[in-house]
């Protein structure tokens, strides 16, 4: 099951970032992390994303004052706030600011789940790709998608199957995104793929 | 001669001196003045022995009273002496002798009384204050109804000049009393409101740190109910496998984390309500190396949350002191808070042994503290005069003297500041 859709998540717990994670995937959906919103910058500068889940208490910022920034990069993209502050003011501001839905910590998983997948199902499914055309810096989604497997460590081949994609494909694929990503190290590329898009 | 003056008018009314000593001061004062006046004053113009020995009589007493006030600090003393002799005997004495109720004298009682009521305090202003009413109402009936015993000043002219001078010296007199009171009162006032000011701060930063350190208990709350139902999803749809069993291993790791948090919170403000309840120490052989983990477990993830780290080094086989466990951790609590409020990105607590004596050091790379308040930062009251209290500190050094130690504060080389509390425990 493939939607191509892809989920920013911005949450400075790794486990529940992991969690998150694995959820998302498991849906088939293409997945960018970040710890911190400087980490979220980056990955913006990757692709765009079709929905974020935005926590607000972080390390190095809030995440509503991130929001406005998140909006001038992708435009409308859906926010859902998933974060410990529950009292009804914290969600009210969340929402005011421009959030599109607020979930609070401790959260039901299917719920979350189901609201993301709701989202997912409202932006169309070539918003990413319409986006990467015009911006030739962000990656496009099979170059995402692809890049994404290669961090887990997989071969080109088992990336192939994946994402029913020929081995040559993958290749074209990878050298574009270490191309667009500005990787030109040979021995250590998927490594500093990695860096890259790992927290 | 100004150097000298100047000199004399600290000694006499120093700021620094009780408010009750600065107006008897000033009466005396007052007394010597007026007593060289008159007395210098009849002697020009010629009057008696017997009208003026009187008057050198009062500036001899008031020039007596004054040494002997300042050498003996026996205020209380000579408020009783003073306003015998002189309210109770020589102005009853000038009243009869030098002019009754048609020359100043008269406004002389008013001064008595009110003079009396600022330095007596309760039953023995009642009783004095009584007293003079009593003596100066019947004295004005006696020189009603007998006449011929009160001697009065015939020349106009002289009653003009007595009543103007007479009342040129109460008039000062009573101002400048009513002046250092009122003075007094707005001062105590300024800081009764800087007091209460960072009281209020110390409590919000207080309940702040609180409810950061609540916020951080929902973590593994929250990570702890989305692995268990994530868990119970992939047991349902492909059994447990290895991926399942460490979710479930993680479930535990947290659990186990939010119980030490909490223990560690409830333990934290027991011992701050029993502190505050009771305010008796209870000394027990104290674990200061555990206190120290437990606080810094605690507050770890707050500081995280804030960008810094939190470190603590215990030596190994720190002896137990004997002190008050509640006491102890208020002062650790309030060192780190402080750290807290003002570190960059780093703060390192150790607790040390030599002996049987305990340092615990806290440094953290905060910006300093400004070298013009750093000798007067552990003096209740005092702060960075930015938003953060120290009132805290002073706290801290009261229970680190409680525990047969010290505490003190310096700013490192570079930034940020250290701070070294020693204890030995308490006897």
């Amino acid at each position: 099951m493939s939607n191509d859709g892809i989920v920013l998540l911005l949450e400075d717990n790794i486990k529940i970032l992991n969690l998150n994670r694995r959820m998302l995937e498991g849906e088939g959906l293409m997945v960018l992390v970040a710890k911190t919103i400087a980490e979220a910058r980056e990955r913006l500068k990757l692709a765009i994303p079709d929905v974020a889940v935005l926590d607000i208490m972080l390390p190095d910022g809030s995440g509503i004052d991130f929001l406005s920034e998140l909006r001038q990069t992708c435009g409308n993209v859906p926010v859902l706030f998933l974060t410990a502050k529950a009292e009804r003011a914290d969600i009210l501001a969340g929402l005011v600011a421009g959030g599109n839905d607020y979930i609070s910590k401790p959260y039901d998983i299917d719920e979350f789940r189901a609201r993301i997948m709701g989202f997912i199902r409202l932006v169309s499914c070539d918003r990413a790709s319409s986006a990467a055309s015009k911006n030739a810096s962000l990656l496009s989604v099979s170059e995402l998608s692809v890049a994404l497997f290669a961090t887990k460590g997989m071969s080109n081949k088992e990336i192939a199957e994946k994402v029913y994609l020929s081995e040559s494909r993958v290749k074209t694929c990878l050298s574009s995104v270490y191309r667009k990503l500005g990787i030109a190290d040979e021995q250590d590329k998927r490594r500093m793929l990695v860096d890259r898009l790992e927290v | 001669m100004l150097l000298l003056l100047r000199k004399m008018r600290n000694m006499l009314f120093g700021r620094e001196l009780e408010l009750r000593v600065r107006l008897y001061n000033i009466l005396a004062c007052i007394g010597l003045a007026t007593g060289l006046y008159s007395g210098v004053y009849r002697l020009v113009i010629g009057a008696g022995l017997r009208h003026i020995w009187l008057h050198f009589a009062l500036v001899i007493f008031s020039a007596l009273m004054l040494w002997y006030a300042t050498k003996s600090k026996n205020y209380q003393r000579c408020y009783v002496i003073t306003i015998v002799v002189v309210f109770f005997i020589i102005f009853p004495i000038v009243f009869v002798n030098l002019g009754s109720y048609t020359g100043g004298i008269p406004m002389f009682f008013v001064f008595a009384v009110l003079f009396t009521v600022f330095m007596l305090v309760g039953k023995k202003m009642f009783v004095f204050v009584a007293l003079e009413l009593l003596l100066y109402v019947s004295l004005f009936l006696y020189a009603y109804f007998f006449p011929e015993n009160v001697s009065r000043i015939s020349n106009e002219f002289i009653i003009v000049l007595d009543n103007i001078v007479v009342f040129l010296v109460v008039s000062i007199g009573l101002s400048a009393a009513m002046a250092a009171h009122i003075h007094l009162f707005d001062k105590q006032n300024k800081e009764l409101e800087a007091a209460r000011k960072q009281t209020e701060e110390y409590a919000k930063m207080k309940s702040e740190l609180f409810a950061e350190m609540s916020h951080e208990m929902r973590t593994p709350l929250t990570v702890m109910s989305a692995y268990a139902q994530f868990a119970v999803e992939q047991i349902r749809i492909s059994g447990a496998n290895e991926q399942t069993l460490a979710d479930l291993s993680t479930i535990s790791e947290e659990a186990q984390r939010l119980a030490e948090m909490a223990d560690g919170t409830l333990k934290m403000l027991l011992s701050f309500s029993e502190k505050t309840q009771t305010n008796k120490s209870e000394v027990t052989p104290v674990d200061v190396g555990d206190l120290a983990t437990r606080l810094i477990r605690l507050l770890k993830p707050v500081a995280q949350r804030r960008g810094s780290s939190l470190s603590l080094f215990v030596e190994n086989g720190i002896p137990k002191i004997q002190g008050d466990a509640g006491e102890l951790t208020q002062l650790l609590w309030n060192i780190t808070q402080n750290a807290l409020a003002h570190a960059r990105s780093n703060i390192e607590m150790a607790v040390l042994a030599s002996g049987a004596t305990i340092t615990v050091t806290l440094k953290d790379d905060g910006g300093g503290i400004d070298p013009k308040l750093l000798p007067h930062v552990f003096e209740r009251g005092v702060s960075d005069g930015a938003e953060k209290s120290g009132i805290g500190l002073s706290v801290c050094r009261e229970i680190a003297l409680k525990h047969g130690g010290d505490i003190s504060i310096q700013n490192e080389m570079g930034a940020g500041t250290c701070v070294s509390v020693i204890l030995r425990g308490r006897c």
